[in-house]
């Protein structure tokens, strides 16, 4: 597992103790493992990792749903090109 | 994290706490000290300094509003609701340019009546564009009788129009209000409606703010009418943003909307908004979709008995 995908896990793992086994199927929004208030220090989480800034009106709520869809999304791009 | 407990109990002094009478507290101590960052010590010095709590289940609650505000206020940079404002207000240090052409929403809400007493016909206050240059299409609205809970689906087209206010009356109406030194804070929204208490606190909100800025533009002579809505574009439709501002008749007899609240905590958030406050003083931009909803009157409500306000939840995403 790479570097920032072990930072995200262990995010969202540190504020859910009861969140059980992440896989990475696990929807993130719907199970409430990132809540509303969350979800911004998760994006500044996500900028860092990234090194790139993200507009908030371009999200869209998929590319956040599991952890597979974050890594697709924001960290693939190399190995895409 | 643990902060000087000086700064804190500075903090809880300069917030207007919710008075008992419009509090709800639901958010567990844990859920406290992680939206302010902080640990059960700090939480100790602000109950010292009178945040209200009760306690359920032999764990403290406290009002998520109380919290929004202390966190807001606290000056700490990493608090939650800190890190949420500026990553709301982001856009508004941006050219104002990108607030001024068509943009399209998938708009969603979904009704929940609590308690519902069983079927009956829903009345929901709709997205209003088409007044300000917009469009509603792709309308699915609840079916007239069902029980528990119901949506609302639309695509609204939103769009910017620069139209300042021209009444030197109302500009000057405007501006005493801004400079009359209210304090935004994160209030109920039932306690909004008493906006004389919520301005006799020194405090002020966007349904509060519109209400009384409604009232003084109609004893200025003006057709006035704080209206509520939502604002978009924000983190993908994650956050529910229902929003409030004024809506007014200017001596050009043309409809103008304040956003008065908007206008004011852009001013408090980033120093780089002058244009954005601008706008808020008369334009329309393309982040908010009016409703038909009056300023303190609720978006949804279920004809079934249920003494409970109905819960209205909007998504509401940016169309591409």
């Amino acid at each position: 597992m790479s570097e920032p995908m072990q930072a995200i896990r262990a995010f969202i793992q540190g504020r859910n103790s009861k969140i059980g086994p992440l896989t990475e199927d696990l929807d993130l929004i719907d199970s409430r493992a990132i809540d509303s208030l969350a979800f911004v220090e998760f994006i500044f989480l996500l900028e860092e990792l990234t090194g790139e800034p993200i507009d908030p009106e371009d999200l869209n709520l998929d590319d956040f749903r599991t952890l597979k869809a974050l890594e697709t999304r924001f960290f693939m791009k190399e190995a895409a090109c | 994290m643990k902060i000087d407990a000086r700064a804190w109990e500075e903090v809880a002094d300069s917030i207007e706490f919710v008075p008992a009478a419009y509090s709800s507290k639901t958010r567990p101590e844990s859920a406290a000290q992680e939206m302010l960052r902080c640990g059960p010590g700090d939480i100790e010095t602000l109950v010292a300094a009178g945040l209200p709590f009760d306690v359920q289940s032999g764990v403290r609650h406290f009002d998520v509003n109380d919290l929004y505000n202390l966190g807001m206020y606290s000056g700490r940079s990493n608090t939650q609701p800190e890190l949420a404002f500026r990553m709301l207000f982001r856009f508004a240090g941006r050219p104002v340019e990108d607030l001024l052409h068509p943009k399209s929403w998938d708009f969603q809400v979904r009704l929940d009546c609590a308690e519902c007493g069983g079927a009956a016909p829903w009345h929901f206050e709709a997205p209003d564009a088409v007044r300000f240059g917009g469009a509603v299409t792709d309308v699915v609205a609840p079916t007239r009788v069902s029980e528990g809970t119901a949506e609302y689906t639309a695509t609204v087209t939103t769009t910017g129009v620069r139209t300042p206010l021209v009444s030197t009356e109302l500009r000057r109406l405007t501006r005493d209000y801004l400079e009359a030194g209210y304090r935004w804070q994160m209030i109920p929204v039932a306690m909004q409606a008493d906006y004389q208490l919520v301005h006799r606190l020194g405090s002020t909100s966007c349904i509060a703010a519109s209400l009384l800025l409604a009232e003084r533009f109609r004893a200025a002579g003006h057709r006035a009418e704080a209206k509520r809505g939502w604002f978009c574009g924000v983190l993908g439709g994650a956050l529910d943003l229902p929003h409030a501002s004024v809506e007014v008749e200017d001596d050009d007899g043309v409809l103008k909307t304040v956003d008065i609240a908007k206008a004011q905590l852009a001013a408090r958030l980033s120093s780089d908004t002058k244009a954005f406050q601008e706008l808020c003083l008369g334009s329309i931009y393309n982040k908010v979709i009016p409703s038909t909803a009056s300023g303190n009157a609720p978006f949804a409500t279920h004809e079934c008995g249920s003494r409970m306000p109905v819960h209205v939840r909007a998504d509401i995403r940016s169309l591409r």
